[in-house]
Parts: structure tokens; C-alpha cells; sequence
């Protein structure tokens, strides 16, 4: 529980379980609360009899819409609340567990207004029009889409189809356009509804079934008596299909593998005990098994374990006595962070301090300001910001990215990062690779090649690396004052005094010297 | 050093310590340029420091020279009304305090500003009322006190910088600026002045000194030991990064192995294998982000792991459970995504041929998630995460990791655990710990990987998995009130923080 309000009468409850879609719903929540309270004993939802709808499903709706399963709530009369929980279940279902729509959708309408049978169908977006939900006015379905909010938010689900889908009644008049909007006419209910049509349409049958199940439930829970409907479809598998499907499910579970899992020494009838609470019926089938019901609207169910956590809720977790694991291993640094433990040490003895900067970034800071071309590095499909837009490749543009922010700061400034960056590779697995590589910077009146060089020398001379520094010619740095780093044949990177240029792109004023490695590995000498 | 460098430092120790670049030149004789010379070389050594200094000097004009000898307009204006019984004809007024007739209006708005009199309109023209002798006023007061010299307008009182504003606005004062240049001694230079003193007094010891036992003959001159210092920047850790590598010795010490793996990942690693359906909420652009460039990986090199991911996804294959029931696709597992939680590494260290079980991993992981940067969120961030694996553990052990990690990493009095929700564990807990003083928090959320994650990738014991929230964790510690101060860019802050 989150809050309570008592001046309004109400509690705020967070829900977590984005899987347990029956419980998004004041319904669910006291009905829960019924059972884990002991108020009343888990009852299954049940079917009152057939209501004698028939819905024909288009065979054409197979690649755009092609599933449907309806039913009729009998006896409901909503007060105001009862018709609040109910849109906002709606709402938070079609938007979670139907994806926005797309998998599945939710329309409630007047029962008593719908002429039988209902014809699940298509339409053109241009010939076909009807009043939709909150106006006035007739509009085509393409209008609908185009100018109506709803339409706005969820046309993408239906727009590349030439037609889209349509349910209508006997008479010919249409009850929706699923899944954007009801008709203003029949698609509407309010506290004077008696009898309520529920529909699902949606692109995944299973989501659509449960998606009912879970409806339905929660208008039974005021009162409301479930009706069956019946939904013949025209495609080749001319099957007919009667929802909801109130079935409830039914696990074996072990009760020693329950213990096992939890840790405890539970007997089963203190489990069967646990599990009424946790609104699972549940028996004891031999010395060791128990056979445990999950009512039709427990969609989440799909495992063992998922019937141990509800037993552990209902056991309460905290009374469970944390127990420290007791195995055996040895604990470790991986051999690359010791190298770049190494690596910090000798550069913090040089003087310099360490910094840390993002690895996402923008081609601005790491190309066109040290005035290279031809990178090839990894870009984003969705940056949200212009200044992380893709991944670095090397690391000492993002040192002097921080260092164009100190001018103002007590000079010399020495400083390193240890970093990763990420190249491109042209095949191999992944595409990409993750390297660390280290940068020193030094920045000051007298900065220059002799410094940053002794400093390198310092560095790897202290791993053991044997290494020479070759003449090179780098568009970030001064012709005449930078080298490549090389070990044998494996180039390692690069030293020199930063080209004016550069320094100058980065609004920076001193000499700089710089030097990028690649962080050998180790056994290289 | 040469003679001039130790002329002027001893004019410099002579004068007390600081004295303008003038005043050296010509207390050593030296040229201007030759003293130039000198400090430069001298600073460079850090042996005197050079100080400027940029003043407004303030004088008088002609007109201001006029005004110190008889008067400013208005007084002299005032007073002759006033000598007249306090009231009279402006342009008489005017024109008896000795005025060209063009100062009628200049002197009645100064006297009616000052408020020293009023004017009075009349059929015969305007009349100057003054009842009584105005006492001098700023104005007045500055002018006097610059008489014929310059002064530095930066060391007057506030009321007689407006009167100065006032004045060089009338033009009766002018300014210029004036760069002073100061030189300073510093407690280095005062010891490198070479000394006449007597043999027996030395400011330091040398190498010969020391070995010839002449040290025992000379007296050492003492410093001034209070007196400050230079301050040194010393390199240091990176803050957050000390406090990272703080939690990786104590995961280290509770005999967890570190981990490590790339920062791209195919959501086949991401998302796929810790059972998240692909059509998942969570792996929509809002929350994760996709590359462009390169956008796929090959799945390869885990081709049968793929297989049973897929069945699993798509009917639970061998692990008793429903699965998703949708299609899988290869395609969409192939997609090239930024890694998005640490967890992600635990997967890498599942399918790793060095895995060993009974085992405790961890790893500190950088991951992305699509964000704006504000006070709570960033972009980029670290997670810490990792699993312990062994036939024996149970929801208990679980606990018992979480309890360990809230009293030893985070400093906790007391814990408590929360039923949470992740797709890819079951039961899932989260943990809450209290400190004194800051309250219960969120700290962690941790479960038991589902067989439908493990099995696929070949594990067949429980698999406890956990995640702290070490950057909220520091900000705690160090009392942090905005995350992005965890990357700032401020190298002075960085350079100031505590070590211990």
C-alpha cells in the first residue's frame, strides 16, 4: 500500500506485477484482499448460460485483425465508481497487456441496443461512416483516423491495410472500429446500462481470450452474470468458438520442491492453507503432491515457480529467515580490471587524476573537433539527445570535452581516463567490440612532447611492455612532435603535442600533450 | 642567477615583500625592460609572483579646474538667491552668479535634483526660490578632495563613486585606466637571495656540508614555518570510481568473481535469454536503445542455445512451462541494442564456458537506457549485478545474500523484503534497508532466475540473481542531490574531494 486518503475514503496500492493484469482493477484488488485476508474462500467466476449472440468473423480480416471473442454481462446497473474502475481497466489493459492496442483491444456497449448477429468485418476507410465515440458528427473511418484523437494514438495499428475492420449488428449498424473507437450510438454505457457487451478484438487469440477472462471477472465481481457468445469464423478452419472460456487451470506441484525452492519445511496442508489465500484452490493428491487450481483469470500462471512465489506472498517473505549461501568460492578482480588497476596506479603516481565521461557521445566531439574523417563508429537509431547520438571509438576527445570546461581551473592540469570505447568490425560476432583503452592529457604553459613521452615511457616501462615510438603523422596532432606507439607489429597508439587546431576547436588556450593506448593485454612484452 | 635577478629580489625583500614594477626600477637603477626580463625569469621559477592590478583614475577637466575655484554652477547660483532674500528672476540669478544665459536649465534641474530650491512659474518669468544655504553636498565634497591630482576611483566610498558617475557624466571629471603592475616575493625567493651573511649562517644545506661535518659550523636560517604555501594537485582516483572500486573489494571479499562483457549486445543477450517476449513494453525504442549503424549480429556463434531460447519463448520447450505462445523471430533477436541493465552480464556469465557452479559472480556495468539528463536520470549509468549459483539455494539464500549485501555494501541497520515483479525471475524480492538517519529505501531487486532462462542456456540448479542500486547508493554517501554530478565535468570538484 502506498497511501491512504481518508478524507476521500480511498487507498493508493502499487502494483508491480506488469504480469497480472487481473488485479490492475479495484475489482481484482478486493478480491485478492478477500481471499488473503481469509474474508471468503477463492470462487471461480461462472458461466450464467449462452446469450444466443453470434458473431461472423471476415476471413478478410486475417492479415489485419483477425481474432474476436465477445460476451454479454447481464444485470450490471454500474454506480459511478464501478463504471471509473472499469475504464481505467480498460484503458491500463489495452495499453500493457494488449501492447497499445495492437494484440488486443476492449469495447463495452449498450447489449440491449445491438440487434444479433454481429458481423465481425471489414471496411472502406472512405465509403464506410458512423458517429464515433465524444462527437456529433458522422465521419469516414479515414476522418476517424486522421482527426480523432483516438484516431490520432492508434491508427498506425490498422492504417497500411486498404481496409480496415468493422464490427456491425444484424441491422447493418456499426458498433466500432476496432481498435480506435465506439460508436456514439451503441459504443457508449453508463450508470443506466443494464446489460453490457464486452468485445476483445486484437492479433494474438490467446491474449484476446484472456483479455476477456479477465473483463468479464471483474464486472461479475458487482453482481454482473456472465453470458457465453459464439464466434464463427469464415477462414478455412470455419471453426467456432463460444467465449469467454471461464476453465479454470490446474498444476501438480510438488511439495518438496515448494520447500526446496523456499528453503522451509512447510506441511501441505499449511500450503493448501497459503495458497487459499493466495486465491489458488488447492488439494492434496499423494503424500507429496498437490494439485493446485488457478482460476481462468490468472493468466500469469505459466509455471511451478510462479505458484511457489504466490505460496511465499501468502507466507509473507519476511518471516522467512535469510540464510547466507553456504558454498565455497573464491572471489576476484577479472584480469582486466587488475590491468587497469595497474595501469591507474603508475598514472596517479605521474600526477595525473582520473576522470570519468560517457561513452556515448556525439561524431561532433570525437570527429569533426579533432579533424579526422573516415571513422567508422557505432550510431544510434534512437538518440534522444543531440549530444548522445553515437558510441566513442577512441577516448582523448572526451578528456578534452572535460578539459574545455576548466579553463578557469588552476593549471597544470594532468589527467587520464580509463575507458571503454567501441569499434565497428567489419564481421565476426556482435559487430561491434567493447575495448578499453587508456588516455593521458597534460595541459600547462610548458606542456609539451619531452613530458607526455617520459610519461609514457614511465607507464608502459612499468607493465613490462617493450615498445617503440615511430614518426607518424595524425590530423589531431603537430607533424614533427607525434609518433605511433608500436609493440612488434601491433600498433598500440599514439603521443604527441596536439595540433593548434585542435586546441583551438576546443576553446582551450595552452599547449597540449596527449597520448591514447589501447590497454595492452597482459602476457604481451 | 644574475645580478639583476638577485637586485631585484632584494629590492623586492627590502620594500616588504611587494612593490610596483616602477618603484624596483628605480630603487635598482635598471632599465624597464631589464626589471621585465628579471621578473619574468623570476616568476618562472616561482620565485616572485606578479600581480595586476587595473584602476580607474578620475581628474578634473578644464571645466572641473573652473569649478574647484569658483564654485559649481548651482552653488554659485543658490547663493546669490540666497544672498538676494531667497528668492529672484532665474536669468538674473543667472547672470549675477557670473553664468552665460545657456545655464538656466542645466543650473534649475541640478538645484531642483539637489533640492535645494524649487522654481516657481509667474507671469513675469520663472522665479528661484532658496530658503537656505544648501551645506556641500558629494559632489562638491569629491571635487575638493581631488583638487589637482588623480585618484583611483576604486578606492572611494560608495557615495562618492555616484557622485564620480555624476560628475564624469557633466564632464567635469574625466577618467582613464591605469594597469599598476606589482611584484612579490615569495618564500622560495626569499631564500634564494644569495647571502653576505657571515660564514656561520647558511639557508641550506648542501651535499659537501653534510659529508664534511662543516654542517656542525654554520647556522641555518630559520624559515617562517607558519607562513602558507603553494597547494599541489595531487592525482587521485576519480571519486565515483573510488567509491565503485570500494563495492567491488567488498563483493570480492564475500568471494564473488567479477565479470565482463560488452556494451553492445543482440537483444537475443539483452532481452531474449532472461525470457522477456519480444514484443515486450520494455524493449520498445522509449526504453532501450537500437543502433543504426551496424544494426544486427550474427546469433552464430550461439546457434543451439538459439534454438531452445526460441521454443522456450514460443511453447516452453522442456522446462513445464506455457511459454509466450507468439512467433519468435530471429531477426528481431539479431538486433544490435545498447546494453540496458546489468543483468545482461549475467547471461554472458551463464553461457561462458569458464562458468563454474557452485559460483558467485558480479560485474559493475555500464548501461544505457534512452533518457533525458536531469536531476534523477541519466543516460548512461552503472548497475551492480550478479548471481550465485548451487543445487542447494533456496529463496532463503536469497534473502541472506540481500541481508549480507544491505549491511556490508550499503551500511544498513535493519532489512526488510518487498514481493516484486521481473520477468525473468520468480519469485522475485525486493529489498529495502534502513539507515539511521536517511530512512527505509529502495536498494536492490533480486529473484530466482526462471527455469525458462536457464534451462536453455544448460543450467540446471537454482540461480539466485541480484542488483543494487549503487548509484543511488553514493549519491546517498556523499550526500549528492543530482546524479549528473556522478559524471560532472567540474575537475575542481573532483580535484577537492575527500579521499577517506
Amino acid at each position: 500500500m502506498e497511501s491512504l486518503d481518508e478524507q476521500n475514503d480511498s487507498v493508493s496500492i502499487e502494483v508491480k506485477d506488469s504480469n497480472h493484469p487481473d488485479i490492475w482493477s479495484v475489482e481484482g484488488i478486493a478480491r485478492g484482499l478477500r481471499t488473503h485476508l481469509g474474508i471468503g474462500k477463492p470462487k471461480a467466476p461462472m458461466l450464467s448460460g449462452k446469450s444466443g449472440l453470434r458473431v461472423t468473423v471476415d476471413r478478410r480480416l486475417g492479415p489485419i485483425r483477425p481474432f474476436i471473442a465477445t460476451s454479454i454481462v447481464r444485470n450490471v446497473r454500474p454506480n459511478e465508481n464501478a463504471l471509473k474502475s472499469w475504464i481505467s481497466l480498460q484503458e491500463k489493459m489495452d495499453l500493457t497487456y494488449g501492447r497499445k492496442r495492437k494484440r488486443a483491444s476492449i469495447g463495452f456497449y449498450q447489449a440491449d441496443l445491438v440487434k444479433p448477429p454481429l458481423r465481425y468485418t471489414v471496411g472502406n476507410p472512405d465509403d464506410t461512416a458512423f458517429v464515433p465515440l465524444g462527437s456529433t458528427e458522422k465521419m469516414t473511418l479515414r476522418e476517424i483516423v486522421e482527426k480523432h484523437p483516438k484516431g490520432i494514438e492508434y491508427g498506425g495499428t490498422i492504417s497500411s491495410f486498404k481496409d480496415w475492420p468493422l464490427l456491425a449488428d444484424g441491422d447493418g449498424k456499426i458498433l466500432s472500429l476496432p481498435p480506435i473507437i465506439n460508436s456514439n450510438d451503441l459504443g457508449k454505457i453508463g450508470s443506466d446500462t443494464k446489460n453490457i457487451l464486452v468485445e476483445v478484438t486484437g492479433t494474438n487469440i490467446e491474449t484476446v481470450g484472456n483479455t476477456l477472462k479477465i473483463v468479464v471477472a471483474a464486472l461479475a465481481e458487482r453482481g454482473g452474470k456472465i453470458y457465453s457468445c459464439t464466434q464463427t469464423y469464415t477462414d478455412k478452419s470455419a471453426k467456432a468458438v463460444a467465449t469467454p472460456d471461464l476453465k479454470s487451470s490446474f498444476k501438480d506441484l510438488s511439495v518438496s520442491y515448494a520447500n526446496r525452492l523456499l528453503g522451509s519445511t512447510f506441511k501441505p496442508a499449511e500450503m493448501i492453507r497459503a495458497f487459499m489465500r493466495a486465491g489458488h484452490p488447492a488439494r492434496q493428491v499423494s503424500k507429496d503432491v498437490l494439485r493446485v487450481e488457478s482460476l481462468c483469470y490468472r493468466i500469469d500462471i505459466m509455471h511451478q515457480v510462479d505458484l511457489v512465489e504466490d505460496l511465499a506472498i501468502a507466507l509473507n517473505i519476511n518471516k522467512l529467515d535469510p540464510e547466507w549461501p553456504r558454498i565455497w568460492t573464491l572471489g576476484g578482480l577479472a584480469p582486466e580490471t587488475d590491468r587497469h588497476e595497474t595501469l591507474a596506479e603508475v598514472m596517479i603516481g605521474l600526477g595525473y587524476q582520473e576522470l570519468l565521461t560517457y561513452v556515448l557521445t556525439s561524431p561532433d566531439v570525437f570527429v569533426d573537433k579533432m579533424g579526422i574523417a573516415g571513422e567508422n563508429y557505432p550510431e544510434l537509431l534512437n538518440p534522444k539527445m543531440s549530444t548522445h547520438t553515437a558510441m566513442r571509438s577512441w577516448l582523448l576527445p572526451s578528456v578534452l570535452n572535460l578539459l574545455k570546461d576548466n579553463t578557469h581551473v588552476d593549471y597544470p592540469q594532468r589527467v587520464f581516463e580509463i575507458g571503454p570505447c567501441v569499434i565497428v568490425k567489419e564481421n565476426g560476432e556482435g559487430h561491434t567490440e567493447t575495448r578499453y583503452k587508456i588516455a593521458g592529457v597534460t595541459i600547462h604553459t610548458g606542456a609539451g612532447f619531452t613530458e607526455i613521452r617520459s610519461c609514457l615511457d614511465t607507464l608502459l616501462g612499468s607493465i613490462g611492455i617493450r615498445f617503440e615510438v615511430v614518426p607518424t603523422t595524425h590530423p589531431s596532432f603537430l607533424e614533427g612532435r607525434t609518433g605511433e606507439v608500436m609493440s612488434g607489429q601491433k600498433r598500440l597508439g599514439v603521443v604527441g603535442e596536439l595540433h593548434p587546431r585542435a586546441i583551438r576547436a576546443w576553446g582551450l588556450s595552452l599547449p597540449v600533450a596527449a597520448f591514447e593506448l589501447e590497454i595492452p593485454p597482459m602476457g604481451v612484452e | 642567477m644574475r645580478e639583476n635577478d638577485v637586485k631585484v629580489l632584494k629590492t623586492l625583500r627590502d620594500a616588504g615583500g611587494t612593490a610596483p614594477v616602477e618603484e624596483v626600477a628605480k630603487k635598482t637603477g635598471l632599465a624597464d625592460a631589464a626589471v621585465a626580463r628579471a621578473s619574468l625569469t623570476l616568476s618562472q621559477q616561482g620565485l616572485v609572483k606578479e600581480q595586476t592590478t587595473r584602476t580607474t583614475e578620475i581628474f578634473c577637466t578644464d571645466e572641473g579646474y573652473d569649478y574647484l575655484a569658483n564654485g559649481l554652477p548651482e552653488r554659485r547660483v543658490a547663493a546669490v538667491v540666497h544672498n538676494a532674500g531667497g528668492k529672484l528672476s532665474v536669468s538674473k540669478a543667472v547672470q549675477e552668479a557670473g553664468l552665460p544665459l545657456d545655464f538656466v536649465s542645466i543650473v534649475t534641474g541640478w538645484i531642483a535634483r539637489k533640492g535645494w530650491g524649487r522654481i516657481e512659474k509667474t507671469s513675469s518669468g520663472a522665479i528661484l526660490l532658496v530658503s537656505k544655504n544648501p551645506s556641500r553636498d558629494d559632489d562638491e565634497e569629491l571635487l575638493e578632495r581631488i583638487g589637482q591630482v588623480s585618484i583611483p576611483m576604486e578606492e572611494l566610498p560608495s557615495t562618492l563613486k555616484q557622485a564620480a558617475d555624476r560628475l564624469l557624466k557633466r564632464n567635469i571629471l574625466a577618467s582613464k585606466e591605469q594597469v599598476q603592475r606589482k611584484l612579490q616575493i615569495t618564500l622560495q625567493g626569499l631564500d634564494a637571495i644569495p647571502t653576505q651573511a657571515p660564514i656561520n649562517e647558511v639557508s641550506g644545506l648542501t651535499s659537501e656540508m653534510i659529508l664534511s661535518g662543516d654542517w656542525e659550523r654554520v647556522r641555518l636560517r630559520a624559515y617562517n614555518v607558519s607562513s602558507p604555501v603553494p597547494s599541489l594537485n595531487p592525482g587521485k582516483y576519480h571519486p565515483y570510481l573510488r567509491f565503485l572500486r570500494m563495492v567491488k573489494r567488498k563483493l570480492v571479499a564475500l568471494g564473488f568473481r567479477e565479470a565482463v562483457g560488452p556494451l553492445v549486445e543482440p537483444t537475443f543477450i539483452n532481452d531474449d535469454c532472461l525470457y522477456m517476449p519480444q514484443d515486450h513494453p520494455a524493449r520498445e525504442i522509449h526504453d532501450l536503445y537500437y543502433l543504426k549503424h551496424p544494426s544486427k549480429a550474427s546469433l552464430e556463434p550461439w546457434r543451439d542455445i538459439v534454438e531452445r531460447v526460441a521454443l522456450t519463448h514460443e511453447n516452453g520447450w522442456k522446462t513445464g512451462s506455457t511459454g509466450w505462445g507468439y512467433k519468435y523471430s530471429r531477426e528481431e533477436a539479431s538486433k544490435l541494442v545498447l546494453r540496458s541493465h546489468g543483468t545482461a552480464l549475467s547471461v554472458r556469465s551463464m553461457i561462458s564456458k569458464d562458468l563454474q557452479i557452485p559460483g558467485k559472480y558480479f560485474a559493475i556495468a555500464r548501461c544505457f537506457r534512452p533518457e533525458l539528463l536531469d536531476r534523477t536520470h541519466l543516460t548512461e549509468f552503472n548497475q551492480a549485478e550478479g548471481i550465485v549459483l548451487d543445487p542447494t539455494l533456496s529463496l532463503r539464500n536469497l534473502l541472506g545474500v540481500l541481508e549480507m549485501f544491505a549491511r556490508e555494501v550499503a551500511g544498513a541497520d535493519k532489512v526488510r523484503f518487498k514481493p516484486d515483479y521481473f520477468p525473468f525471475t520468480e519469485p522475485s524480492v525486493e529489498l529495502q534497508a534502513y539507515k539511521e538517519g536517511y530512512g527505509w529505501m529502495e536498494f536492490g531487486g533480486s529473484g530466482i532466475f526462471r527455469p525458462e532462462v536457464t534451462e536453455p542456456l544448460g543450467i540446471k540448479v537454482p540461480v539466485i540473481a541480484w542488483g543494487l542500486g549503487i548509484d543511488r547508493l553514493y549519491m546517498m554517501n556523499q550526500q549528492i542531490q543530482d546524479i549528473r554530478q556522478l559524471f560532472t565535468t567540474d575537475l575542481e570538484w573532483i580535484r577537492q574531494q575527500k579521499v577517506g
